[in-house]
């Protein structure tokens, strides 16, 4: 077998992007660290298919592309819950997500949209053309830097994949829903000061929804206001992801991959690394809350975290 | 020295130098910044300073050698020689550039030529660089009254821009949206991509010079 493949992406999709591991030590120039939105699917789908749990992975968001194999084979799995067809011989068979694929020259794979998530990724066996010249293991869309220079993959674009290893076809035996759901956990923020007492409680008892605005930067929260007293503005400081920024108008942002370097909002919250990924999955107009832990059980629950993503090698099933 | 820190992630400790914007407090940030990017602990993922605060993004494994590291900061004598390069940027004041400059008039109680005259006579401190690839924050502008950032805030700001918040000035890298009262526009170049590297650091300084539209057009091209 050719240790080799070729793939064209007949359409993109709505944001495919390439999204492995953080970005680190650059964001004192202003280089936000982007990676993957859902790291916790990304992650399983890597280490089910004996990746390294931060390799490489098409990232794509809501509407998926539609990829034709030009040469050698394309051995994939789709990580989270997206619909896609396998076209071979102009046969089409209905894709299962969680479950290895071979394809071969000709065959097309067409993913389409998301169910009830927004991200789904798509992972591979090899190293991609790209990945090999690139420094970056990431692509950061919205200053068009990193891996594939931060674009998003267009119609019509090329890959090489090389050194493709020899593979045994498997699939995940257990369902992933139990990790996700809507109650959010979250540590103080630096600015948890900059809130009345009453307006810290409704911060935590009442709900927010999910608005529009929601993307690779962050995602816009609505429908419970918790406007700042002290000041809307501080001295601007580096943020980070994960970190619930709260403007003047009360409606709060949290930080998510591609978030600026550097921000004057007030900071109530912090999401823990173990609960983010939940969160950036849900739609607009889904409804969550927050509940506060304290550090000491936030660090606890990242290696957990961690835990339950070796667990899983477990439950992988050969054919 | 900083004065209080704060665990502010799994894996982020934002340190405090004190609350205002000031060179003093912003050199402290500066050399204990340049003292841990020099050292390149294996451990630290991030460090990023601000006006008056650092942040360090870890490895959580390492989590002890981070507070012995935090703490053996305070024994580091913050007047350690900050590297500092002056450099001079050339801006246009002119007009089609300076997109706000009656919110200067106004604010600042002076005509736009005395503001260009203060702003590219100050010799202005870079504080640091973020919010997008290569910007830089500087000042301050010997100005006391305040001018605050646009109430609608640009969807889009041509690259080169230069703005203005109070005793704050920054320069826009790229086409970006923005709320920064908009004063002239440069063609200096803030972020080599390939390199990856910025041309401002914070600690440097800037002083900006005041050149015609004629000779703006020549640098464009």
């Amino acid at each position: 077998m050719k240790n080799e493949s070729k793939i064209e992406f007949l359409r993109g999709g709505l944001i495919t992007s390439l999204q492995g591991s953080k970005i680190n030590n650059l964001q004192h120039l202003g280089i936000t660290t982007s990676g993957p939105m859902d790291y916790f699917l990304s992650k399983i789908g890597n280490l089910i298919m004996d990746n390294n749990e931060d390799d490489l992975t098409f990232e794509i968001c809501k509407f998926g592309p539609k990829i034709k194999i030009l040469e050698g084979n394309f051995i994939f799995l789709v990580s989270g819950n997206i619909n896609f067809n396998i076209i071979t011989n102009s046969n089409t068979q209905l894709g299962k997500c969680f479950k290895s694929y071979i394809l071969k020259k000709g065959d097309i794979l067409e993913l389409n949209q998301t169910i009830n998530s927004n991200y789904a990724y798509l992972i591979f066996k090899g190293k991609l053309n790209t990945d090999i010249s690139s420094n970056y293991k990431s692509s950061i869309i919205s200053s068009s830097l990193g891996i594939n220079d931060g674009k998003k993959i267009s119609d019509s674009d090329k890959f090489k994949i090389l050194k493709i290893p020899n593979f045994k076809d498997r699939f995940l035996s257990i369902s992933l829903s139990n990790f996700y759901d809507n109650k959010i956990r979250v540590i103080k923020g630096p600015q948890m000061n900059y809130f009345k007492i009453s307006i810290i409680k409704k911060f935590f008892s009442k709900k927010f929804k999910i608005s529009k605005n929601l993307n690779r930067v962050g995602i816009r929260l609505i429908e419970n206001p918790i406007k700042p007293t002290v000041s809307s503005n501080l001295p601007s400081e580096a943020i980070i992801k994960g970190s619930i920024q709260v403007p003047g108008d009360g409606n709060p942002i949290v930080l998510a991959s591609e978030h600026p370097t550097i921000g004057g909002y007030p900071k109530i919250a912090t999401i823990l690394i173990s609960e983010l990924y939940k969160l950036v999955q849900l739609e607009e107009g889904a409804k969550i809350s927050f509940e506060e832990v304290d550090i000491n059980l936030g660090e606890k629950l990242y290696f957990d975290f961690l835990e339950t993503i070796k667990s899983i090698q477990n439950k992988i099933v050969y054919l | 020295m900083f004065i209080t820190y704060q665990q502010t992630s799994e894996q982020s400790y934002l340190l405090n130098y004190g609350e205002d914007i000031n060179i003093i407090t912003n050199k402290k940030v500066i050399s204990h910044f340049n003292y841990l990017i020099k050292n390149k602990f294996k451990y630290i993922f991030n460090v990023v300073p601000s006006f008056n605060k650092l942040l360090i993004e870890f490895d959580i494994n390492f989590k002890k050698d981070v507070e012995i590291l935090i703490q053996k900061l305070k024994l580091i004598d913050e007047n350690d020689e900050v590297k500092s390069i002056q450099h001079l940027i050339s801006v246009c004041y002119d007009e089609e550039y300076a997109l706000d400059y009656k919110n200067v008039e106004n604010a600042f109680s002076i005509d736009f030529d005395e503001f260009i005259n203060l702003h590219s006579s100050s010799i202005l401190n870079v504080f640091m660089i973020g919010f997008m690839p290569g910007l830089p924050f500087l000042g301050l502008l010997n100005i006391n009254q305040s001018l605050p950032r646009l109430e609608n805030p640009r969807i889009s700001i041509p690259a080169g821009s230069v703005g203005v918040v109070d005793k704050l000035s920054v320069i826009y890298p790229n086409q970006s949206s923005g709320g920064w009262n908009l004063v002239g526009k440069t063609t200096f170049n803030l972020f080599n991509k390939n390199s990856n590297t910025t041309i401002l650091n914070p600690g440097d300084t800037v002083k900006f010079h005041n050149i015609s539209k004629k000779d703006f057009i020549k640098n464009e091209k």
